[in-house]
């Protein structure tokens, strides 16, 4: 499964990379507004990318 | 606009000018329970929650009664108690009264904390309140409870209500934070259903509720967060409502495994409710980093959630039954600036939390609010202040406007959820008849919250009301009969339950009758066979029901017969009870406290040591130890018993009453002074604190001026300001009104020397009553019939020790030495009038006939003395709470002894005979006429 990482911040402690699996996590969505929005972007490319593999085939 | 406003901005400048922020983090989790949390801190699995404990105060936070969140959620923001607040159930008529709508923000009476702060210049943010919708404008982001729910499948469009957001313009930034159920993945399932590839899907769709209540959880999470992160914020609320959905659908396969749940479910389900904890510590982690360390975050949830062997096996069929799974305790946690840490606060209830974060804020607190501050969680010594009422002060709170007309919006779905949960039924088509059964709820619940705040007398008006509608419901004469029985309307009370016991026996003896339809399984279809299955299901359970309703009137009609002094009938109830149902914690602390009453201290202590091995959470079963130890002399153990009451239920003032006798009795005076004034803290009516704490200032503190408050408060007539009921806990009784049950009273038969106070000791010798008298005066001419008076009486006023020896017998003291009457003990007394003119003319005789100096001086200064005496002996009454009295007049005793007599029984309250005492009264002793 393709993954990514990305740097979180929040307000106590400094950005911290979180990693972004494409099928989504608990923790991704215990993050909030920011968690579930990486992982939409994460998500949306996997599946624009998917998409584009199946046009070439 | 109020004043306040300009001190609030000046006590937020600091010394160079800037602005000293307090920031105030409000969390509500619906049903989190430390008998979950507490295994799942000890297995290192919800870490965040462990750090806000270490770091601040927790707790338990009692509920209120009824436990519905939409009300409960209402009295935390606001303070107040649902009949002042308005939020009275989970639907509600919309604005056309013509059909019914989930129950909206526009019903809320009065200002919640947010408003408060808002007019008071901060900035307040509010995400998920339940209710909230239309959203509230307030300065900040308000978002409602319509938010996070999804109408429609993934892909097609998901519109937010109008009214969700404010400010409007925010609405579709906010919308596209949403995340639908469909969005989710196993990644997110697996977590709660390690097993769920063994769910056949198209049967058990519970994996499609899991994702639902997942989504709209994070939906919350992700507007609440957005908001921390990217908006200024004085005070941010957010309600999470997942524990409790979760915990509705789960707990079942919760472990451990009940019995009548399958084990394959139970293998494959038994995560979840853990799962929806440790989801919930995740969210937290991220919220505690948002807000940072100089944030106060205060963590509540409305109401427990059994977990244990007291989930109920069956739930009864009245509306919003699933609240029977609910338990007494939630949970408080408090962290930040001036909060104590690592500490365990006490006494907490949900009516608490809007005035501890007025508090926070240097605020006032409002006379008009329900709940105080919690100050144990403060550090040092934080000044508390009051202000009349907040809903007087003027300015924009960010309320909608009374006359504020409704947005339709489609709440169909909304409906459906509650209807899913087992909250509401599901409307019929006959909206007039789903209005009508909105507003009986509403009214049902009301009379309860009237109930839970003791205002007996509203809730008995409501209850009868509705039982003139639905006089079978047994939930309606219940508490019907409850009020009538808390107001002492025994004989009304008993012909209730005697009717209504009836009807529902009948009812039960046709159940017996009907025997089960035989099920042909081969012949009949699926549907059919499910209908069938369902209709036994129902029946079994109105059974139940029933057989528990009708447990519920006996217990009631004992408790009767415990008032009124008939501790064996009472008994008998029970003792039948408890052979059908020998482990019923509520029969085992009712018998507990009739041995109590019938001073059978070792098997009131075996009833409550029952009762504590059914639920080791039950303060009153506590209490009951410590009352017995006590009462047995084992003082520190009472000690031990009452702190357990009082660690798990604070505000029951009689925990600490029994606390402070307890530390008295082992010489502890100055512990034994704060236990009772924390019970009149409590409860300023329970006069008898009052007493100790006179004697304990006056002669073992040597705090004269203490002593004096607390005797002025009974000379200043406070007592007006007493409750009318009287006090109860654990069958020892504190009256605080006159002419109600004091507990082994001494008898005092008292008058002026000569106005027939040896008739009438002569009539309850007669009744049955034993008479305090050492037959030292023996008869005479002048009293053929004898006195009846003992030698200690008359040295009352040097020494009144005996006194308590005649704790439930008669005495005859003279009215002159009735002030000398110790406070330490109850007192009954019948005190006989008679013409002065006869009582000096009589007197004289009696002078004449004993050949007594002074036998033919008119004595005229003696009018005005017994004048003066009679005065002061009614003020002396009047004026302590530990003294009935009844004036019987003797000539009306020569007149009508009967009716005297029973007036005297009926005084009394207990099991005299009117005929004996009638014998004793020979009306040609009556030879001094005026």
């Amino acid at each position: 499964m393709n993954e990514s990482k990305k740097n979180i911040r929040t307000n106590s402690d400094a950005a911290i990379p979180y990693d972004i699996p494409v099928e989504g996590s608990l923790g991704l969505l215990a993050l909030g507004a920011t968690g579930i929005k990486e992982w939409r972007k994460v998500r949306n490319a996997h599946n624009k990318r998917k998409l584009e593999e199946e046009k070439n085939d | 606009m109020h004043i306040i406003n300009e001190n609030w901005k000046k006590r937020r400048m600091t010394e160079s000018g800037e602005s000293k922020k307090r920031k105030v983090l409000l969390i509500g989790w619906d049903a989190a329970d430390w008998k979950v949390i507490n295994p799942l801190i000890e297995a290192g699995e919800m870490p965040a929650l462990e750090s806000l404990i270490n770091e601040g105060v927790m707790g338990n936070l009692a509920t209120l009664e009824p436990s519905f969140s939409p009300m409960l959620w209402t009295s935390i923001a606001t303070g107040k108690r649902a009949h002042k607040h308005g939020i009275l159930g989970f639907i509600e008529p919309d604005s056309s009264g013509l059909k019914v709508r989930p129950v909206s923000v526009v019903s809320r009476k009065v200002k919640a904390i947010w408003n408060i702060l808002m007019q008071e210049g901060m900035r307040v943010h509010n995400v998920g309140w339940w209710p909230s919708h239309p959203a509230e404008p307030l300065n900040g982001i308000s978002i409602s409870n319509a938010y996070q729910k999804a109408q429609r499948p993934l892909g097609q469009p998901w519109k937010l209500a109008r009214g969700t957001v404010h400010p409007p313009k925010m609405s579709r930034h906010f919308s596209s934070l949403r995340l639908h159920p469909g969005e989710l993945t196993p990644a997110h399932i697996l977590p709660f259903v390690p097993n769920a590839s063994k769910v056949d899907q198209d049967k058990d769709k519970r994996l499609t509720i899991i994702a639902k209540m997942l989504a709209e959880t994070a939906t919350i999470n992700s507007a609440g967060t957005w908001i921390l992160e990217n908006e200024e914020w004085d005070f941010m609320g957010m309600y999470f409502d997942g524990i409790d959905h979760f915990c509705h659908g789960f707990m079942n396969y919760h472990p451990p495994k009940m019995k009548n749940v399958a084990v394959e479910k139970f293998e494959i389900y038994q995560e979840v409710v853990k799962g929806a904890y440790k989801f919930h510590d995740m969210m937290l982690d991220r919220q505690l980093k948002l807000a940072g360390p100089d944030a106060t975050v205060i963590l509540v949830s409305d109401h427990g959630f059994h977990s244990d062997h007291l989930r109920p096996s069956f739930l009864s069929d009245e509306p919003a039954a699933p609240a029977q799974q609910h338990r007494s305790y939630g949970v408080i946690c408090m962290r930040g600036p001036g909060i104590r840490k690592d500490e365990r606060i006490y006494g907490a209830t949900l009516l608490d939390i809007a005035p501890t974060i007025l508090s926070l804020f240097g605020l006032p607190v409002g006379d008009d609010m329900d709940g105080r501050p919690l100050v144990q969680a403060f550090e040092g010594n934080t000044e508390i202040k009051r202000i009349e009422s907040w809903e007087k002060v003027e300015g924009d709170c960010g309320m909608h406007p009374a006359d504020r007309l409704e947005d339709p919006y489609d709440a169909s779905e909304e409906v459906a959820r509650l209807v899913e949960l087992g909250y509401i039924e599901e409307p019929g088509k006959d909206d007039k008849k789903n209005v009508e059964k909105a507003v009986f709820e509403s009214r049902y619940n009301l009379g309860r919250a009237y109930m839970g705040a003791k205002m007996f007398s509203e809730a008995k008006s409501i209850f009868e009301e509705l039982a003139k509608k639905a006089s079978d419901e047994s939930r309606i004469v219940l508490r019907l009969a409850s009020c009538k029985f808390e107001l002492r309307e025994f004989d009304s009370c008993l012909e209730l339950i005697k009717d209504f016991g009836k009807w529902l026996t009948n009812d039960l003896a046709e159940h017996k009758e009907k025997k089960p339809k035989e099920i042909d399984r081969e012949l009949i279809d699926d549907e059919e066979l499910r209908k069938l299955e369902e209709e036994q299901r129902k029946d079994k359970l109105r059974l139940l029901n029933t057989r528990k309703d009708l447990m519920s009137l006996d217990l009631i009609r004992a408790n009767v017969f415990l008032k009124k002094n008939q501790a064996s009938s009472a008994m008998q109830i029970f003792r039948k009870m408890l052979a059908v149902y020998p482990r019923s914690k509520q029969l085992n602390l009712n018998l507990g406290r009739t041995h109590i009453n019938l001073k059978n201290w070792e098997e009131a202590m075996r009833a409550f040591e029952t009762a504590l091995s059914v639920d080791p959470d039950d303060s009153s079963a506590y209490h009951g130890v410590a009352v017995c130890q006590l009462r047995q002399g084992n003082y520190y153990e009472a000690i031990d018993a009452a702190l357990e009451s009082i660690a798990l239920m604070y505000h029951s003032p009689f925990g600490h009453y029994h606390l402070g006798e307890a530390f008295y009795y082992i010489e502890e005076y100055v512990r034994a002074a704060e236990a009772f004034e924390v019970c009149l803290a409590i409860n300023p009516s329970i006069g008898k604190a009052r007493n100790w704490l006179v004697e304990i200032y006056e002669d073992k503190l040597g705090n004269p001026e203490k002593a004096q408050f607390h005797q002025d408060y009974f000379q200043e007539k406070k007592l007006t300001e007493m409750v009318s009921s009287d006090q109860k806990m654990n069958g020892e009784e504190y009256a605080n009104s006159k002419h109600v049950d004091l507990r082994d009273p001494v008898v005092v038969v008292s008058g002026l020397p000569r106005s027939g106070t040896s008739m009438m000791m002569q009539m309850l010798g007669e009744g049955g009553v034993d008479l305090f008298t050492d037959q030292e005066r023996k008869a005479d001419e002048s009293n053929p019939m004898g006195y009846l008076e003992h030698e200690a009486a008359k040295r009352l006023a040097r020494d009144a020790r005996w006194v308590k020896n005649a704790k439930n017998k008669a005495v005859k003291i003279i009215a002159n030495l009735l002030f000398y009457l110790p406070a330490s003990n109850n007192y009954k007394v019948i005190f006989m009038l008679r013409h002065i003119d006869e009582v000096i003319n009589s007197q004289q005789q009696m002078l004449i006939r004993n050949n007594k100096k002074g036998a033919k001086n008119y004595p005229t200064d003696l009018v005005e003395s017994y004048r003066r005496t009679l005065e002061k002996a009614r003020n002396w009454a009047k004026g302590r709470h530990y003294v009935d009295i009844l004036y019987v007049n003797y000539r009306d005793v020569i007149e009508d002894p009967r009716k005297e007599a029973s007036r005297v029984v009926e005084f009394l309250g207990r099991d005299i005979q009117v005929e004996s005492m009638m014998a004793a009264v020979d009306k040609k002793l009556y030879r001094t006429k005026n």
